[in-house]
């Protein structure tokens, strides 16, 4: 009964979909997929979601892949007046249209850790970091025309974001004097969102194993 | 006033919206855009969309990019009641998670086409095939739950999927190890709204072919 999640405290899309349950108040159930053991690729997993990816939700018999598709489907069924994912059509359009953005940045992310963590290829990691980078100031660019990713208010295009950013930056990734208006957003939603806590283990826990990595490849 | 589109017909996400707004018959002007000739990195077009990419949507005062996001505005804004993206939340859910599957099927895409046209890297781009096949096993084990993309009737989902599907159909790629999206794109490729989608796939199909082997040629 109640919502399932299924996913990792490292993965930024699982972290995504905690920060968003925490700020609807949502109770959900955190059930941890071990990766390393294949567990999102068992019979049981697939039948949930053949794409065997993490986070997935589990809603009574609504089995759903795809952290903003999770999110979106959240906030329409359990918050649907909440200001985090406004009604108006062109609002929406902007909070979807910045949720796309992160997918983006993930990807980019991703082209970082893999290099780093698993294929311990330093060659990969010079190669991918640019992608990054770009994607950094792009968002320093989306935060100069508003106080948020995706507008004025805080949304969930901001949760999603910061659940990515908050990696970079335990990562030792998100240089200050390249990026200030990122810095200042993040610090701002880390202080002031009263259950931004549920973020912290697994982006310190994959930071961290980020920032170690790229010393060892002596990057 | 009214919509406008900037937009090149080969790209996949770009067909995915001009799918959508067929389906929804509503009128845009299309304005071309040449990435190759830098029309997206001009002080005008980033002023508009930052991201430099295409297909970006002009609706008055809004600007707004990233394909999925366009189509489903398009559908809340001018047709709510529209089946091709419904209120039930549940419903809503399974369109939106298809879609975000859909990005991961043009990021495979993109890594193959993007090394043939920017580096004439053929070795690159052959190897990324796997990759998209791949994915579209996950999209042929979704079918075998639901008769189209998310459910059983046609959302946007399929008008999205089909884009990049018909993509990898019109490249050659080996589509025999699945039956339910062969049979799936027949029946995507009936409907009407399907013939904004021709012109740019046979375009991209034979840029693909023509190129990867010329490529693979000089490579022997």
């Amino acid at each position: 009964m109640g919502v399932d999640i299924f996913g990792v405290q490292g993965s930024p899309p699982c972290r995504a979909v905690y920060l968003v349950a925490k700020a609807i108040g949502l109770d959900y159930t955190f059930n941890k997929v071990d990766m390393q053991a294949g567990q999102h690729r068992s019979p049981e997993f697939l039948k949930m979601n053949p794409a065997h990816t993490v986070p997935t939700m589990k809603d009574g018999d609504l089995c759903l892949g795809e952290s903003k598709a999770i999110i979106t489907y959240l906030m329409n069924k359990y918050a649907p007046e909440s200001e985090l994912y406004p009604k108006d059509p062109a609002e929406r359009a902007k909070v979807d249209q910045r949720l796309h953005f992160d997918s983006g940045l993930f990807s980019s992310i991703r082209g970082i850790v893999f290099p780093v963590l698993f294929n311990k290829n330093l060659e990969e990691f010079k190669k991918n970091k640019p992608k990054l980078d770009e994607n950094l100031d792009l968002l320093e660019t989306f935060l100069g025309r508003s106080q948020n990713v995706a507008g004025e208010k805080v949304t969930v295009a901001d949760l999603a974001v910061l659940a990515n950013v908050s990696t970079v930056q335990a990562a030792g990734l998100l240089e200050k004097d390249k990026w200030p208006r990122i810095s200042a957003w993040l610090t701002r939603l880390q202080t002031q969102l009263p259950y931004y806590s549920v973020n912290v283990e697994g982006a310190n826990m994959l930071g961290e194993a980020v920032k170690k990595g790229i010393a060892e490849l002596g990057a | 006033m009214g919509l406008t589109v900037f937009a090149f017909e080969a790209s996949p996400p770009c067909r995915g919206v001009f799918i959508t707004l067929k389906a929804l018959g509503l009128e845009y002007e299309l304005k071309q855009i040449d990435t190759k000739a830098g029309d997206t990195r001009t002080p005008e077009y980033l002023e508009k969309n930052p991201q430099h990419t295409v297909p970006l949507l002009e609706d008055g005062d809004l600007y707004l990019a990233e394909s999925r996001a366009i189509s489903t505005y398009l559908v809340n804004k001018y047709a709510p009641d529209s089946d091709l993206y419904p209120k039930d939340p549940e419903a809503r859910a399974l369109v939106d998670s298809r879609l975000f599957f859909d990005v991961g099927l043009n990021t495979a895409l993109l890594h193959i086409l993007k090394p043939l046209k920017y580096d004439g890297d053929i070795a690159r781009s052959d190897a990324a095939i796997p990759a998209l096949l791949d994915l579209i096993n996950i999209f042929e084990a979704m079918l075998a739950k639901s008769e189209y993309a998310a459910g059983d009737h046609v959302t946007l989902a399929d008008l999205a999927i089909v884009a990049n599907v018909s993509t990898a159909e019109a490249m050659g790629l080996d589509l025999s190890g699945v039956p339910k999206v062969r049979a799936w794109l027949d029946k995507i490729k009936q409907l009407p709204c399907y013939e904004a989608n021709v012109q740019g796939v046979t375009q991209l199909g034979v840029m693909y072919k023509e190129g990867s082997t010329a490529l693979r040629a000089k490579a022997q």
